[in-house]
């Protein structure tokens, strides 16, 4: 058999447990409602405040599932956004024509996966790199609404759009219980799948995925796809949470948040590691983050200004191969016996 | 002080569990030119590399001029007179020559431009001597081979040069060019340059050289005089070991075709290459790198199909369009290059094991991961391989044991070919035996094996018929008993008088 | 390792900062203020404008100083994000922080139902300014001036332009001057052209069909080209300026009327240096065109900004704290014909004003008549808005 097994003793990987990166985000995000509640507690403990909060915050959450995947593989959609907006003018303009949402809906996102589909051929079949590949598509995406929409504003949308985004269920709010739904459903798909297998595998190290006998190329274009989907699912909470209302500029710049978020939630930009769990409490993080800043008092330019610190400081630690920790432990070793030696 | 220029003493280097350099001395004369042998692998770029600062020894000392130094980087080495010309050039193709020459140490102007006429006119300076029909102006890409190299030199003068390492300069000159070079060597002596001359050619050694070392197994085992020292005797430090005792028996029934190659051309890399292997046999390909055989197989693999010619499986032509293709039609391929190509270093060893065949361990889309860590665990200590557990990455094993890794992806697979580039590349002595027991064992089993090797003595230990190519082509096929170390190298570096196309 | 340490120290900036941010929340009289000796936390009135640049902020300020000196307390929520969901999220924190009345000068008229829809459940008033939004949820709709008067006077005041014809005070909706100046003048058709704001701009949109139902009129048939050559600004200071370079380049219109804020100033930067005769007229914030306008002892057409208009931008502030005030007080419930006081306060006298009715089903209050800036009183007025 193998030789050595080292085994962990139950209490070494309930300590790794705790220092994972999802462990930390979920101790910051605790700690940022901590402080909300210590600092103004009249306004937390208010009714409707969490639920405000979170409601604010997930908008664009189903992105963060899909920007995933997609940055599992090293790759970025910057697009996501201008397909979301596709999928608003589809379903909107049908709505106005009269069509029921039930054949509206599905046409947007439709519009979607192709539109994710365009990307997913740009970047894995032509060999572009994806920055600049989405960059473009995002400009051409929205120029096409533009275009299609020219001054007007298509404010006809399914009623359970603000459903979604304003309602609550038993005293949760709605998106967060679809959320979480999504959030498990990729759980199994990255977790679990063999195509999310696969996309680690790129992510790491495509050449050899690909002298594994992998189809890189056709797993690309179905992450990519998915992301387009994604995207679409997002124009219902989006236009949700605005009460109905798409034109071309909706939800231009939020794509950076949806990227900045994923990195948070510990998904390397430059692919192979993280996991769903972190990015969903990244998700609300962010969320809690932005709206307490407000509460507590502190202006919008203080605000981006901290959100930005926050996000390097997340990219660096992550992309520094997770082992801060280690690190710190090791240094705290070696000090340790350099002060016996002494 | 001791009249050596350059004196390496003990110095070591590892890379992760691999030893590259072992404790190895080098002694370099002033003003004398010096060549260093030795087989793939030996060390001899790693020690190279060393000297010129990319890497720095674990232990050892280097002196220079009988003064100790360390190199923080190659810039170091270069400010003191140390330049290196390797055999693939690293010049910038789209810029000239006299660009190139001058890359970083630009003549200005008092204001601070550039002076292009007096750089100008120092690199046909530089040139003159050495190749006096090579125009300053035009761009790099346009000149052949050796003109490249000469202009390396050129640029290496440049820099108030002492040691000149030359790295396989001959492996792409035309005899014509070799004797050029030849030239540029003895007027680099006389001004007085000392001259380390790695190659595998033994007429390059004859031609230039006084001293001779041998490197073998990351461990220096002499220098001798040119004049008093034979080839054969060269040979043998170089390959060394008993052959018969590093290679373990083999009792595999040799049956029908498995694969064969007609006429298979990629554009600019191979050409009309034909073999044919039976499933229970070994098949080696040497010769040098850069001979073309990587390229082949993975035409083969279906990583860059050919352009012309057939491939044919079992008798039965088959079109090899991707590496998932050549994997269901049963040909599998170990990379050279396991770090880039071969193994996922942040996955654990039980998934790098099952990438290849992950439909096995799949049922409605997930994935089976305790079947897929049984299936691993058999299938490592069926290897031995030697490894804290199956769910530690690869980072974490030696060299040899990675190659395993690689192997037990193969042999999840279902395959009938085998096709094994460098497979005992990197890999310590110890392990290769093992690895060598594990081919003959796929032979027995049936396996046709295809085996990539530039060392000599391996091949000849372990192949039953011996293909050599040389740029692009086959240049010979050989069986096992009729092959010797002398005639594998000759037709290893079959040259045609006349310059190539 | 070097990576690591620079991580860390970025990670306990990062605390810093927390703990800074929060402390801000104690002593931060920025955008927040309780009116001194009056009650803690009680009726605090909230305004959200487009975006904080200084346009923009002429309201805001106006809005808050009025309070401070009336005594009201308020809480400017303006984000710099010029979009609907901007808004809508900085309109959610003040429904959460339970403020009693919320101002808003909407970036787009869709995209609040169901955030005002909140507003309404929690009992918090909202009225609009400058424009319009929601006509079935706000109190009333603060307007600056009528659509109809704007439209019309930045359009006359364009063609005076064209004409090379001084504004005369005494004539101040211009009719009488420009039926004069059009009869005699026998050169090429006129070109008009404009730079608006947003394609969807409801406001900027109703001042265009003000200005081709003016255009539309006898005196201007055959000397102006009732076509406006239209280009849209988006709001946006470097997209009005890319505008403004197009009509120089392109050299067809003889006057640039700007109807949108950041226009004038765009065109002042993008005409630098340039020796057009294309001039440039129609809404803009003194301090922001002083300079591209001639002082009081230079020729009337010295530079290319002869005349240009506004309003009080300070008033439209103040008058929205005074309905919010009036709406949460007294019961004001801005029907029509209903009357609102605003108190005397700084250089202005207490006024009374009536509510209207306005064009999108819900009812206004319009504060007067546009001024117009000549360079008489362009210097003067500068300073203060």
């Amino acid at each position: 058999m193998i030789a050595g097994k080292k085994m962990l003793t139950k209490k070494q990987k309930a300590g790794r447990f705790l220092i994972r990166w999802e462990m930390l985000l979920m101790y910051l995000l605790i700690v940022l409602n901590l402080v909300l509640l210590i600092m103004r507690p009249d306004l937390y403990l208010k009714p409707g405040t969490l639920a405000s909060m979170i409601q604010s915050g997930l908008n664009i959450c189903p992105m963060v599932l899909g920007m995933s995947l997609i940055m599992m593989m090293g790759d970025v959609d910057v697009s996501c956004t201008a397909n979301m907006v596709v999928c608003a003018y589809a379903t909107g303009k049908l709505m106005e024509g009269g069509i029921p949402p039930a054949i509206a809906v599905p046409a947007g996102l439709a519009a979607c996966i192709v539109l994710g589909a365009v990307n997913g051929f740009l970047v894995a079949y032509m060999g572009m790199p994806a920055v600049i590949t989405t960059i473009a598509t995002s400009l051409l995406y929205r120029g096409m609404v533009r275009v299609a929409l020219g001054t007007n504003v298509l404010r006809v949308f399914p009623d359970f759009y603000s459903t979604v985004m304003w309602e609550e269920a038993a005293g949760i709010p709605v998106c967060m219980i679809l959320y979480l739904l999504m959030a498990a459903v990729f759980v199994v798909i990255l977790h679990k799948s063999r195509y999310g297998r696969a996309l680690y595998m790129i992510g790491n190290n495509a050449t050899t995925a690909e002298y594994s006998g992998m189809n890189v190329r056709k797993i690309k274009m179905i992450t990519f796809m998915i992301m387009g989907f994604m995207s679409g699912l997002a124009s219902i909470f989006y236009i949700g949470r605005l009460g109905g209302g798409a034109q071309s500029a909706t939800g231009n710049g939020e794509e950076m948040t949806v990227i900045a978020i994923t990195a948070l939630g510990g998904v390397s930009a430059a692919g192979g590691s993280g996991g769903i769990y972190g990015p969903v409490i990244a998700t609300f993080i962010m969320a809690v983050l932005k709206y307490s800043l407000s509460l507590l008092g502190m202006d919008d330019n203080g605000r981006k200004i901290f959100i930005g610190i926050i996000l390097i400081v997340a990219v660096i630690v992550t992309s520094t191969e997770r082992g801060i920790i280690d690190d710190l432990k090791e240094n705290m070793r070696k000090k340790r016996q350099a002060r016996y030696k002494n | 002080m001791s009249g050596y220029v350059l004196e390496l003493k003990d110095v070591v280097k590892t890379f992760g569990g691999v030893t590259a350099l072992n404790k190895v001395t080098f002694r370099l004369k002033k003003g004398e030119v010096h060549a260093l042998m030795g087989e793939n692998g030996a060390g001899k770029s790693t020690l190279i590399k060393t000297i010129t600062g990319v890497h720095k020894p674990d232990s050892g000392e280097i002196l220079y001029n009988g003064k100790k130094v360390e190199f923080h980087s190659s810039q170091d080495s270069a400010k003191i007179g140390i330049a290196a010309v390797y055999q693939h050039v690293t010049a910038f193709p789209t810029l000239s020559v006299t660009e190139n020459i001058f890359m970083g140490q630009e003549i200005k102007k008092k204001a601070g431009f550039y002076d292009w006429k007096a750089m100008r006119r120092k690199a046909k300076e530089l040139l003159a001597p050495l190749n006096d029909s090579i125009d300053v102006n035009i761009h790099m890409s346009a000149l052949t081979v050796a003109e490249q190299q000469t202009v390396e030199i050129a640029k290496a003068l440049s820099r108030n040069l002492q040691v000149l390492i030359l790295d396989e300069p001959t492996a792409s000159l035309t005899q014509h060019e070799c004797e050029e070079l030849y030239k540029t060597v003895g007027h680099l002596k006389e001004q007085g340059v000392s001259v380390i001359f790695i190659s595998h050619r033994m007429e390059d050694m004859y031609r230039v050289a006084s001293s001779v070392t041998v490197f073998r197994d990351a461990r220096y085992i002499g220098t001798w005089d040119v004049d008093s020292i034979t080839e054969k005797e060269l040979i043998n430090y170089m390959v060394g070991r008993e052959l018969e005792q590093m290679y373990p028996e083999r009792h595999a029934r040799i049956g029908d075709i498995k694969l064969e190659v007609r006429r298979l051309t990629r554009m600019g890399r191979f050409k009309d290459v034909s073999f044919y292997v039976r499933s229970g046999e070994v098949v080696a390909f040497t010769g040098l790198v850069g001979a073309g055989r990587t390229e082949v197989f993975q035409s083969i693999f279906g990583v860059e199909p050919a352009d012309e010619g057939e491939i044919l499986l079992e008798g039965e032509k088959v079109s090899i369009r991707s590496p998932g293709e050549a994997f269901k039609l049963g040909i599998g391929l170990l990379p050279e290059d396991r770090q880039l190509q071969g193994l996922v270093y942040e996955l654990p060893i039980y998934q790098n094991v099952s990438a290849a065949t992950q439909d096995k361990f799949t049922s409605f889309g997930m994935m089976d991961v305790q079947k897929e860590k049984d299936v691993s665990a058999k299938l490592c200590s069926k290897i031995a391989l030697k490894a804290e557990s199956i769910q530690a990455t690869p980072n974490s094993l030696s060299g040899g044991n990675q190659q395993k890794v690689v192997f037990a992806k193969m042999l999840n697979c279902d395959l009938k070919v085998l096709i094994l580039d460098e497979p005992t590349k990197g890999v310590d002595v110890g392990a290769k035996y093992s690895i060598y027991e594990i081919v003959n064992q796929l032979a027995e089993q049936g396996y046709a094996i295809v085996f990539i090797s530039s060392e000599m003595p391996e091949v000849l230990g372990m192949a039953d018929r011996i293909y050599t190519m040389y740029n692009g082509r086959i240049t010979g096929e050989v069986h096992i008993d009729d092959a010797g170390q002398e005639l594998l190298l000759k037709m290893a570096l079959n040259k045609k008088g006349e310059s190539e196309e | 390792m070097k990576k690591r340490v620079l991580s860390m120290l970025m990670v306990m900036a990062l605390g810093a900062g927390m703990l800074a941010g929060c402390g801000k929340s104690g002593g931060n009289t920025d955008n927040s203020g309780k009116a001194p000796g009056s009650d803690n936390d009680k009726n605090v009135y909230a305004i959200v404008d487009k975006n904080t640049t200084e346009w923009c902020m002429k309201d805001v300020h106006g809005f808050t100083g009025f309070c401070e000196e009336v005594g009201y307390s308020y809480k400017d929520g303006t984000v710099a994000e010029t979009s609907v969901s901007a808004q809508v999220q900085a309109i959610d924190e003040l429904i959460t922080e339970g403020v009693a009345g919320i101002a808003i000068n909407a970036n787009g008229d869709t995209g609040f139902e169901q955030i005002l829809k909140k507003a309404q459940e929690a009992g918090i008033k909202t009225c609009s300014y400058d424009a319009r939004l929601a006509p079935d949820q706000r109190v009333t709709h603060i307007n600056q001036t009528t659509n109809e008067d704007a439209g019309k006077y930045m359009l006359r005041l364009g063609v005076l332009a064209a004409l090379r014809c001084e504004y005369d005070e005494n004539d101040p909706d211009m009719t009488a001057t420009l039926k004069k100046a059009l009869e005699e003048y026998t050169g090429p058709e006129i070109q008009l052209g404009i730079i608006s704001a947003g394609v969807d701009a409801p406001v900027q949109n109703a001042w265009l069909v003000y200005m081709e139902e003016e255009l539309a009129e006898d005196m201007y048939k055959g000397k102006v080209n009732p076509q406006m050559d239209i280009k849209y600004g988006n709001d946006d200071v470097t997209e009005s300026g890319n505008q403004a370079s197009a009509f120089l380049a392109e050299d067809k219109v003889d006057v640039i009327i700007c109807i949108s804020g950041a226009a004038p100033q765009a065109c002042v930067s993008a005409f630098e240096g340039s020796d057009t005769d294309i001039k440039v007229t129609g809404c803009g914030l003194p301090s922001w065109v002083v300079d591209g306008m001639p002082s009081a002892d230079e020729d009337y057409w010295s530079k290319f900004i002869p005349h240009i208009l506004l309003w009080d931008l300070n008033y439209m502030g103040a008058t929205a704290a005074a309905v919010l005030e009036a709406a949460v007080e007294d019961g004001f419930d801005g029907s029509v014909g209903s009357k609102l006081t605003i108190p005397a306060f700084d250089r202005y006298e207490e006024r009374t004003l009536e509510v209207t009715e306005c064009d999108d089903g819900g009812t206004e209050v319009v504060i007067g008549a546009p001024v117009v800036f000549t360079h008489e009183n362009v210097e003067e007025w500068a300073k203060i808005l």
